[in-house]
C-alpha cells in the first residue's frame, strides 16, 4: 500500500518526524503471513509550508537520514534514497517540499506577501483588488516566507491559489508532488497540521478539500483521505516586547531601538542580517505571532469550521490536544531559531497516522469517538502506557510498550544473546548460528551492522520519549527510557547482566528466570528460546531476521491488562 | 612383542613374574585412563545440563582443550596413589615405571577424550 503523509506547516512536520521514529523503531501497519511489519509498504512525505527553512524541517531531514541509515543496515548496507529494507516501511527520503508562496511565473511572482501572491501571474484575476477590502493593510504586506503567524484567513487565500496550482503537473508545485503518479493506486493520503496555528489550520482543509475533489472525479483510485488535527499542546512564550496599542505607528527609529534592546535575545541572534531582524521586529509589533492568549479560542473555531465546511472532506479524522499544553521556554517566529522537541502530542499524532495507515478505523465512521481513561494521564509525565493503541486485522491490538519493548530486547538479543565469537560451537544450540556457520565472514559482517542499527534505535528511541524538561518540554516521564537504556549496555554493564539473568533458564527447569519489563508490559521467555528463531530457507536479510525476532518477541509480550 | 611393550613399563624384571606385575599396571592406567575420561564427559555433560545461561552451555575450543588439561591431574593423582598403595608396583614397576604409564594413561585419556567429541554432538566444541 501506498503512504502519503502531507504535513502541513511547523507541527506537521514535527509530527511526520515522530511517525519516521515509530516506522523505525517497528511499528508495524499489516499483517502479513502471521507477520506483523511495515515491510513491503510505501511512504511518501509532502511538506507544505512558506517556512522552507525551518528547524522543523531540519529535525526531519537528520531523522530522515537516520533512517535511511537503518534500513541500509538491514539490507543491502547501501543508503538509497527509496530507504527499502524487510524490518520496515520504504519510505521516500526526498521529502516534497511544497511552497505555498512558489507559484508559477517566478518573475511574478517575487514579493511573498498575500498581495504579492494574490495579484501574482498564479492568481490571473488580480484578485487583490476583490479581495483587499477583507484585509488591513498589514496583512496584505507581511512577508509570508515564515508561515502565516496563527492568522490562517491569510493563509487560506494562498493556499487555494496554491492547491489550484497543485492541479497542474507543469507547475512548481505539481511538478515536485507529483500526484499523476497515484493516479490509479489506492493510497492513503493523511493530511496533518495545527488546528489553532496559521499554516496548518488553512492549509489542511484546503488541500484535503483539493485531494477529496480528485478522489470523487475517480472513485475507482481507491484513494482514502485521513487527517489529524493538533489542537494546542505547547504554548509557547511572550515576544520579547509587546505589539503596537490600537493606533500607534512603527517608525524606524522605534525599531532601531527594540533591535538594541533585545538584539542579544537568542531569536535576534540567530538572524544573520540587520534586515531579517527588522522584519522581526515590525511582525512583532504588528502582532504577527502565535499569540498564546489566543490559542485555545483559535482552536474552537477551526473545529467549528470542519464541523462545519471540512469534516466530510476526510474518510477519518483525528484530534490530538492535551488539556494543559506544555509550557514552552524559547520565543520563536519561525525560521531556523524555532525548534523545539517532539512531544508526546507529535507521537500520538503519528500513531493516529499509522492507525489510518493500517485501517483500522475508529469505529461507527458517522460518529465521534472520544478518547478517554479512568486515570489523568499527567501532561509533563506520559508513559508509553498512555498511548493509545491501535488494531492491526481484528484481532492483534498494537500497543507502544509492547512494541518498544520488543524492539529493544530485540536488540539486546542479537548483539548479547548470539555468541558471535563463538558462532561455529553455537551451530547446534542457535538456528542462526547454523545459518552463518555455513557462510564464512558473514557473522563479522551481519554484526557490524546489527551493532550501528542498535545504536540508530536507541537514538529514535531517545528522540521519541526523550523525558520532559523544563528547557524540553517533550511531556514524556523519564521512566520509560530509564527502563529502555538498560536493553542497550554494553556486555558488562549492569543493565545487560540483569537482562540476561532474567533470560536464563531455571534448573532442571525450561522456564525463565526472571521478566523483562517495560512500564505495565512484561516478557518471559529464555535465551535457549532465542536460539530457535530464525526465519525458514536459506535466503534471508537482516532485516527479515530482525522481524521474524521481533515477532516472536512481541507474541510474548504481556501488558497488565493482559493483552 | 607384547613382552617388550611390558618391558616399557617396568622397572625391575628381576622377579619371574615381572610380566604379570606389568601387564597389572598397565590395565591399572587403561582403567583409569578410561574412568578419567568417562568422569570429565560426565562433568561437562552436567555443566551443560544445569547452564542457566546459552553462552554457558556452549563451549568453545578453548575451554574444551583447558578440560581435557585438566582431566590429567587426575589420572596422574590415581594412577600414583594406586601405585603407591600396592608394594608390587613400588617395588618393581618403579619410579621410571609410575611415569611411563602416567604417560601412556595421559595419552589413552587423550585419545578418548578427542574420539569421544568427535562422534558425539559436541564434535563442534572441538573442530
Amino acid at each position: 500500500m501506498t503512504n502519503v503523509f502531507i504535513a502541513v506547516g511547523g507541527s506537521g512536520t514535527k509530527v511526520a518526524e515522530a511517525l519516521v521514529k515509530l516506522l523505525a523503531v517497528g511499528f508495524p501497519t499489516r499483517n502479513h503471513n502471521g507477520y506483523l511489519t511495515s515491510a513491503g509498504d510505501k511512504l511518501v512525505i509532502m511538506r507544505v509550508d512558506p517556512d522552507q527553512g525551518a528547524g522543523a524541517q531540519e529535525d526531519l531531514t537528520e531523522c530522515l537520514n537516520a533512517y535511511q541509515e537503518l534500513q541500509a543496515d538491514f539490507s543491502d548496507g547501501n543508503k538509497n534514497q527509496m530507504a527499502s529494507s524487510r524490518w520496515s516501511m520504504d519510505i521516500d527520503t526526498r521529502v516534497r517540499d511544497l511552497d505555498p508562496t512558489e507559484l508559477p511565473n517566478a518573475d511574478e511572482n517575487q514579493l511573498k506577501t498575500l498581495s504579492g501572491i494574490l495579484d501574482s501571474g498564479r492568481a490571473q484575476e488580480k484578485s487583490l483588488a476583490l479581495l483587499a477590502p477583507f484585509y488591513e493593510q498589514k496583512d496584505l504586506n507581511v512577508l509570508v516566507d515564515r508561515g502565516f503567524y496563527q492568522k490562517p484567513f491569510i493563509g487560506a487565500a494562498i493556499m487555494s491559489v496554491f492547491a489550484r496550482s497543485l492541479e497542474d503537473d507543469s507547475t512548481p508545485a505539481g511538478k515536485k508532488a507529483g500526484l499523476t503518479a497515484f493516479s490509479n493506486t489506492p493510497t492513503n493520503f493523511f493530511l496533518c497540521g495545527s488546528l489553532h496555528g496559521g499554516t496548518g489550520a488553512c492549509g489542511v482543509p484546503v488541500m484535503a478539500q483539493f485531494l477529496n475533489r480528485r478522489k470523487n472525479a475517480n472513485p475507482g483510485w481507491g484513494w482514502r483521505i485521513g487527517g489529524c488535527l493538533l489542537a494546542p499542546f505547547v504554548t509557547p512564550p511572550m515576544p520579547p516586547f509587546a505589539p503596537l496599542r490600537e493606533g500607534d505607528t512603527i517608525n524606524e527609529e522605534m525599531i532601531k531601538q527594540l533591535i538594541a534592546v533585545h538584539g542579544t535575545s537568542p531569536v535576534f541572534q540567530a538572524m544573520s542580517t540587520p534586515e531579517e531582524k527588522q522584519e522581526l521586529v515590525r511582525q512583532i509589533l504588528l502582532g504577527f505571532y502565535a499569540d498564546p492568549d489566543d490559542m485555545e479560542a483559535r482552536a474552537r473555531q477551526g473545529l467549528t469550521f470542519y464541523k462545519d465546511h471540512s469534516s466530510d472532506y476526510f474518510d477519518e479524522l483525528y484530534l490530538v490536544g492535551k488539556p494543559s499544553p506544555n509550557q514552552l521556554k524559547m520565543w520563536s517566529n519561525g525560521g531556523k531559531s524555532q525548534r523545539n522537541p517532539l512531544n508526546s502530542a507529535d507521537t500520538v499524532a503519528a500513531i493516529a497516522a499509522l492507525n489510518f495507515f493500517a485501517q483500522a478505523g475508529t469505529g461507527n465512521p458517522n460518529s465521534y469517538v472520544i478518547g478517554s481513561s479512568n486515570y489523568e494521564v499527567p501532561q509533563e509525565n506520559m508513559r508509553l502506557a498512555h498511548v493509545p493503541s491501535y488494531k492491526i486485522g481484528d484481532a492483534v491490538e498494537v500497543e507502544a510498550e509492547k512494541v518498544i519493548l520488543a524492539t529493544a530486547l530485540t536488540c539486546h538479543l542479537i548483539r548479547h544473546g548470539i555468541l558471535w565469537g563463538r558462532i561455529h560451537e553455537s551451530a547446534k544450540e542457535s538456528l542462526i548460528c547454523a545459518y552463518y556457520d555455513k557462510r564464512m565472514g558473514q557473522a563479522a559482517i551481519d554484526k557490524g551492522f546489527y551493532d550501528h542499527s542498535s545504536g540508530k534505535m536507541a537514538e529514535f528511541i531517545n528522540g521519541l520519549i526523550a523525558p520532559h524538561q523544563e528547557h524540553l518540554p517533550t511531556g514524556w516521564s523519564s521512566d520509560d527510557l530509564y527502563q529502555i537504556g538498560k536493553f542497550f549496555g554494553e556486555e558488562n554493564s549492569p543493565g545487560t547482566q540483569e537482562i540476561k539473568s532474567n533470560l536464563e533458564k531455571k534448573l532442571l527447569r525450561n522456564e525463565a528466570r526472571g521478566i523483562n519489563v517495560l512500564g505495565q508490559s512484561e516478557t518471559k521467555f529464555t535465551d535457549r528460546e532465542f536460539g530457535a528463531w530464525c526465519p525458514q530457507g536459506d535466503q534471508f536479510t537482516r532485516g527479515e531476521y530482525f522481524r521474524h525476532v521481533w515477532m516472536q518477541v512481541f507474541a510474548k509480550c504481556q501488558t497488565s491488562l493482559g493483552n | 612383542m607384547m613382552q617388550d611393550i611390558l618391558r616399557f613399563f617396568i622397572d625391575n624384571i628381576e622377579p619371574e613374574d615381572w610380566e604379570t606385575t606389568a601387564m597389572n599396571w598397565l590395565i591399572t592406567a587403561i582403567v583409569v585412563a578410561v574412568l578419567c575420561a568417562g568422569l570429565t564427559f560426565a562433568y561437562k555433560a552436567v555443566r551443560k545440563a544445569t547452564a542457566a545461561r546459552i553462552e554457558q552451555k556452549i563451549w568453545s575450543r578453548g575451554q574444551t582443550w583447558l578440560s581435557f588439561f585438566i582431566g590429567l591431574f587426575p589420572v596422574f593423582i590415581v594412577l600414583w596413589i594406586v601405585w603407591y598403595l600396592n608394594r608390587d608396583f613400588i617395588n618393581y614397576i618403579q619410579v621410571g615405571g609410575l611415569f611411563k604409564g602416567t604417560f601412556f594413561a595421559w595419552l589413552l585419556y587423550l585419545l578418548v577424550m578427542i574420539f569421544g567429541h568427535l562422534v558425539s554432538p559436541w564434535r563442534r566444541e572441538l573442530i
